[in-house]
C-alpha cells in the first residue's frame, strides 16, 4: 500500500518526499527534520492545519505532573515578535481578527495544536505555527494567571465523580509506567509549577524535528511546501530530543483498588483492565470485547444491569495511547445493590460469556464501527484529529487500516480477549461511594 | 454543498446536497404538544425510548441487531413538545435503514414489559440528573422567564420522576397517532441520489398520515422577572456553575435581532476566546475556563432571554461574578469599538463558513433553521443582516435590550462553601 517513487517531482527543494498512501502524503523538511503530512480536499474553501509535538504526559517527571498541559496553555500568549509589535499571542489575534476555529489539547502522548480557516489564511497560519514553536516568552506576568486557569480547568475535572476516579485508577494501576497520572496533573503539581520548569520543557520537546505538521484542505501541494519551507527551515532541531524508554510495568499479582469518598448521592464501580497500545491488534479486541459487553441499549451489561435496575448508567473509555494502558467500565449503581455484589456480579456476567453470544454479536458491532469510521472523517476538522492519534502512536499510514484492522477481529479474539482481560492479576477497581 | 429547503404538503423539506458525501444523515421531527406539564413531559420522554423498544414484527433485540448489521443508527430524542428522530447510514445502506425506519415509526408496540422497563430506566437517570449542577443552573434561570405551562418551561429530576411513574400504555399510543398525523420537518444531508431516494421513502411514508390539525407556531412573549439571585446547593460539586441573564423581547422576525446578536457575540462569542467575556473574566483576572453568551428559546413568534453561562470556584464566585457584572454594564453603556464591529464581522462570516467544512454540522443548522421556523432563504438574509449591521445599530440594540438592571444570576453547586461571598456579591 505504502509507495515511495524515486523520481517524483516535489515542489520544493527543501523536502524529502518520506512516503505516500492513498491520498495522504509525507514530506520531510530537510533542514531540520520537520515532517509535514498533506492531504487534499479540493473544493470547500477550507483548510486545516495541525502540529503534533511528540511529547506528552507520559514524558513528564516526578512533581511536575501536568506541565505539558502547561504549557500547551502557554502557547497561545505572546511570542517575542508579538512583545515587539505590542500584541497578545498571535494564536488568538488570529481567532479574534478572522474568526477561525482554534483550539489545542494534550495526551499522554503529544500535544496539539490545530487552526481551521479559510484558504486564503494559510500563510498566517504557517507563520504563527512556526513563530510559537520555540518563541513563546514565559513570564510570571503571563504565566500565573493562566496557572489559575488551569486549576480551574482541573477543579472542573475534578468535581465529575469518573475523572476522580480515573485519577486513582491509573495511579493504582501502574507503579513504574508515567501513565500513572492523568494528563492535567495533580493539583499539588500544578500549584509548584514555576516558569524555569515551563522553559525547560519547551526548550527541550518544541523543537521541528519532534512535531509533525498536517495540512488538511482546500490547498495544493506547492503553497503548502513552499510556505512551510519558508518559515521553519531557520528552526533549531535538537539532535538529542529525548526519547520516552521503553518500561516494562511490574508483574501485576491481584487485583490493585481505589477508593474515594465525598458528600452527595453518585455510587460508582470503576473496573479497569490493562490492554495493549494503540493501534496494535490487542487494542482493537479490547475496543470491541468492551462494546460487546457495554455498547447500545442491547449490549450485554445494559442488558443485566440497566434493564433490571441494578444500574443506572454503564460506559466505557479507552485511549489510543502508543504504550499499554487501562481502559475502564464505569457503572453508576441505584440503591438496589452495593458496589461489592455489583463487582461480583459484573466479573461473573463477564466471566460466562461464551462463543455463542460472541458469534451472534460481533458482526454488528464491526459493521457499527466501521460506519461510525465513516462519519468521524466528515470534515478537514475531523479527518486531522483521528490522523493525530496514528502520528502519536508512531504510524499514521494506520489510518488506513482501520477497516482491515476491524475485520480480522475473530470470534475467538474476542473470547480469549475477555479471558485475559479480566483475570485479577490485570484489573484494577475503583469504588466511588456518596455520604 | 447545495442546500434547498421547501414546504409539500405535510412535510417541511430541507435538503443538503455534497456529492461526494458516502454518508446520509436524516433529522425527522414533529412538533407533539403547545403546551406543557410534568406528565406531558414525561409522557413524550417515555415515548423516545419506547419507540425504538419494539415493532410487530420485531423486538427491541432485534431492531439493535438489525442497525448494527447494517452499521446504522436511529435515535430519538425530545425537546420543547417536539420529538426528533435522527438516522445515520452509509449511503449503501441506506435502503434497509429506511425499511427498519418505516417499521419503527409506523408500528411500534409500547408493551407493558417494555413500558415498565423504560420507566425504571429512566427514573434511575433522573436521579442521576439531580448532580447536574450546570443543567439545574440553566434550568432556574430559564424558567424564570418562562411560564410553567409553556413547552419550553424545564420541569426538576424529582417531578418528572412522579410524573413517570402515571404515565400509561393508551397515552403512549395516544401520542404515537399524534407524532404520525402532525407536519414532519424532514432535512436529509448526502449525495444528490441519496437525497432523491430519501425523501421518496420519507414520502411514502408520510402518506398514510394527515395533519390532524394545522400546526402553528404559537405566540409567546417572555416578560421580564425581577432582577434576583438563585441559589442551588448541589455538596458533591467542586465548582459553583452559574447562568446570568434577562429576557429579550425579540423574536426571529424582529428587525432588532441580528443586531443585538452580534453585540452579545462580541460579548461572550460562544465557543473560542474571542469574546470580550474570555479575554477579560479567564484570561486577565484567571476567573474561570470558559465564558459565553448567547440567546435561548427566541423563534418565529416567540421571544425568549440572553444568557451568560460560566462556573467558578467557591473562592473565586465573588470576583467572577462581580467582573461579569462589569463587562455587562460596560458593554450596555459604551458598546463596541469599531474594530469589534470591523473583526467580528469577520469573525461571524468565517463561522459560517466553515460550518460548511461538515455535512453533518450543515445537515444539523438547516434542520434547526427548519425547526425555528426560518427556511434556508430567511437564513441567508438573516446572516447578510448580520455582516451589514453597523456598529450604530449593534450599540443602539445593546442599550435597548442588553439590560444590567434585569439581571438574573443562577446557580448551582456547593453554594454552603460560599454563603458568605453570595449573600455580597450580587446586590
Amino acid at each position: 500500500m505504502s509507495k515511495t517513487p524515486k523520481k517524483i517531482n516535489i515542489p520544493s527543494k527543501s523536502f524529502r518526499l518520506i512516503k505516500t498512501v492513498r491520498d495522504i502524503s509525507e514530506y520531510q523538511l530537510k533542514a531540520n527534520g520537520l515532517r509535514v503530512l498533506y492531504k487534499h480536499i479540493p473544493d470547500t474553501g477550507v483548510v486545516t492545519t495541525n502540529i503534533t509535538y511528540l511529547v506528552g504526559a507520559g514524558d513528564e517527571r516526578n512533581g511536575e505532573s501536568g506541565v505539558a498541559h502547561m504549557l500547551e496553555h502557554m502557547l497561545f500568549k505572546p511570542t517575542v515578535s508579538d512583545l515587539k509589535n505590542k500584541s497578545a499571542g498571535a494564536a488568538m489575534q488570529f481567532e479574534r481578527e478572522v474568526g477561525v476555529i482554534l483550539n489545542a489539547n494534550t495526551w499522554k502522548d503529544r500535544t496539539t495544536y490545530y487552526f481551521s480557516y479559510g484558504q486564503e489564511h494559510f500563510k498566517r497560519a504557517v507563520q504563527i505555527e512556526a513563530d510559537r514553536m520555540r518563541n513563546v516568552v514565559l513570564t510570571d506576568k503571563e504565566f500565573l494567571p493562566e496557572r489559575t486557569n488551569v486549576l480551574s480547568e482541573f477543579d472542573m475535572y475534578n468535581g465529575d465523580p469518573k475523572f476522580a476516579l480515573s485519577v486513582g485508577l491509573v495511579s493504582t494501576a501502574f507503579f513504574s509506567h508515567p501513565y500513572g497520572h492523568e494528563t492535567i496533573g495533580f493539583r499539588e503539581d500544578i500549584e509548584g509549577y514555576t516558569t524555569e520548569k515551563l522553559q525547560r520543557f519547551y526548550n527541550h520537546f518544541y523543537r521541528p524535528n519532534n512535531a509533525v505538521l498536517m495540512v488538511i484542505g482546500d490547498i495544493n501541494l506547492k503553497t503548502t511546501l513552499n510556505e512551510i519551507a519558508a518559515n521553519f527551515t531557520h528552526l533549531e532541531p535538537e539532535p538529542s530530543v529525548e526519547t520516552r524508554p521503553v518500561i516494562n510495568e511490574p508483574k501485576q499479582e491481584g487485583i490493585r483498588r481505589f477508593a474515594i469518598e465525598r458528600p452527595g448521592t453518585t455510587n460508582i464501580l470503576a473496573i479497569a483492565v490493562k490492554h495493549p497500545g494503540f493501534p496494535t491488534a490487542g487494542w482493537y479486541e479490547t475496543m470491541m470485547a468492551l462494546k460487546l459487553l457495554t455498547d447500545g441499549t442491547t449490549s450485554l451489561l445494559q442488558k443485566k444491569l440497566v434493564d433490571t435496575g441494578l444500574a443506572s448508567s454503564i460506559e466505557f473509555s479507552q485511549e489510543p495511547t502508543k504504550d499499554i494502558n487501562i481502559a475502564t467500565i464505569f457503572i453508576t449503581l441505584t440503591n438496589k445493590t452495593t458496589h461489592q455484589k455489583m463487582e461480583e456480579l459484573v466479573l461473573k456476567i463477564i466471566r460466562e460469556v461464551d462463543q455463542k453470544h460472541i458469534a451472534r454479536e460481533l458482526p454488528g458491532y464491526i459493521t457499527k464501527t466501521l460506519a461510525e469510521e465513516a462519519f468521524n472523517r466528515d470534515s478537514s476538522l475531523q479527518i486531522a484529529a483521528e490522523l493525530t492519534e496514528f502520528t502519536a502512536a508512531g504510524s499514521w499510514e494506520d489510518y488506513f487500516k482501520v477497516n482491515e484492522s476491524l475485520k480480522a477481529i475473530s470470534v475467538p479474539n474476542i473470547k480469549q480477549r475477555l479471558e485475559s482481560l479480566f483475570v485479577e492479576d490485570q484489573l484494577t477497581i475503583g469504588t466511588y461511594k456518596s455520604h | 454543498m447545495n442546500i434547498k429547503t421547501t414546504t409539500e404538503n405535510e412535510l417541511v423539506i430541507g435538503l443538503v446536497e455534497k456529492e461526494s458525501a458516502t454518508t446520509i444523515s436524516i433529522y425527522l421531527t414533529a412538533l407533539v404538544s403547545e403546551k406543557n406539564d410534568p406528565i406531558t413531559t414525561a409522557k413524550q420522554i417515555l415515548f423516545t425510548e419506547l419507540l425504538l423498544s419494539g415493532t410487530k414484527s420485531l423486538s427491541r433485540d432485534q431492531i439493535q441487531e438489525k442497525l448494527r448489521l447494517l452499521g446504522s443508527n436511529i435515535d430519538t430524542i425530545y425537546t420543547n413538545g417536539k420529538i426528533t428522530t435522527a438516522i445515520s447510514a452509509l449511503e449503501s445502506k441506506i435502503k434497509p435503514t429506511l425499511n427498519l425506519l418505516n417499521q419503527i415509526i409506523s408500528n411500534p408496540t409500547f408493551t407493558s414489559t417494555e413500558l415498565k422497563r423504560a420507566k425504571q430506566t429512566l427514573i434511575n437517570q433522573l436521579e442521576l440528573a439531580k448532580e447536574d449542577a450546570k443543567g439545574f443552573a440553566h434550568a432556574q434561570l430559564n424558567n424564570c422567564f418562562i411560564g410553567v405551562d409553556d413547552k419550553r418551561y424545564s420541569y426538576d429530576p424529582e417531578t418528572i420522576i412522579q410524573a413517570v411513574t402515571k404515565v400509561t400504555r393508551t397515552e403512549l399510543q395516544a401520542l404515537h397517532i399524534v407524532f404520525l398525523n402532525r407536519q414532519w420537518t424532514v432535512t436529509i444531508g448526502g449525495n444528490g441520489a441519496g437525497l432523491k431516494h430519501v425523501l421518496q421513502a420519507i414520502k411514502k411514508i408520510k402518506k398514510d398520515y394527515s395533519s390532524l390539525v394545522p400546526v402553528s407556531m404559537a405566540e409567546k412573549k417572555v416578560s421580564p422577572p425581577k432582577s434576583q439571585l438563585l441559589l442551588h446547593e448541589i455538596k458533591s460539586k467542586q465548582n459553583l456553575e452559574l447562568s446570568f441573564g434577562a429576557s429579550l423581547p425579540l423574536e426571529l422576525r424582529s428587525p432588532d435581532l441580528a443586531a443585538f446578536q452580534f453585540g452579545l457575540a462580541v460579548l461572550g462569542k460562544w465557543g473560542g476566546f474571542a469574546g470580550r467575556l474570555m479575554s477579560t473574566v479567564r484570561e486577565k483576572e484567571g476567573l474561570t475556563y470558559g465564558i459565553y453568551a448567547r440567546t435561548e428559546q427566541i423563534d418565529l413568534n416567540q421571544t425568549g432571554y440572553w444568557r451568560i453561562m460560566s462556573f467558578f470556584s467557591p473562592k473565586d464566585v465573588k470576583r467572577g461574578i462581580t467582573s461579569t457584572i462589569r463587562e455587562i454594564k460596560k458593554i450596555h453603556t459604551s458598546g463596541i469599538t469599531k474594530s469589534e464591529w470591523q473583526r467580528f464581522t469577520d469573525i461571524l462570516k468565517t463561522g459560517e463558513r466553515l460550518t460548511y467544512d461538515s455535512l453533518a454540522s450543515t445537515t444539523n443548522l438547516v434542520h434547526n433553521n427548519l425547526l425555528l421556523g426560518r427556511n434556508w432563504t430567511d437564513y441567508q438574509n438573516y446572516r447578510q443582516k448580520l455582516y451589514t449591521c453597523t456598529q450604530k445599530e449593534v450599540n443602539l440594540a445593546l442599550r435597548k435590550y442588553l439590560l444590567p438592571e434585569q439581571l438574573v444570576i443562577s446557580i448551582a453547586g456547593p453554594i454552603a462553601k460560599a454563603k458568605d461571598d453570595l449573600a455580597t456579591s450580587f446586590t
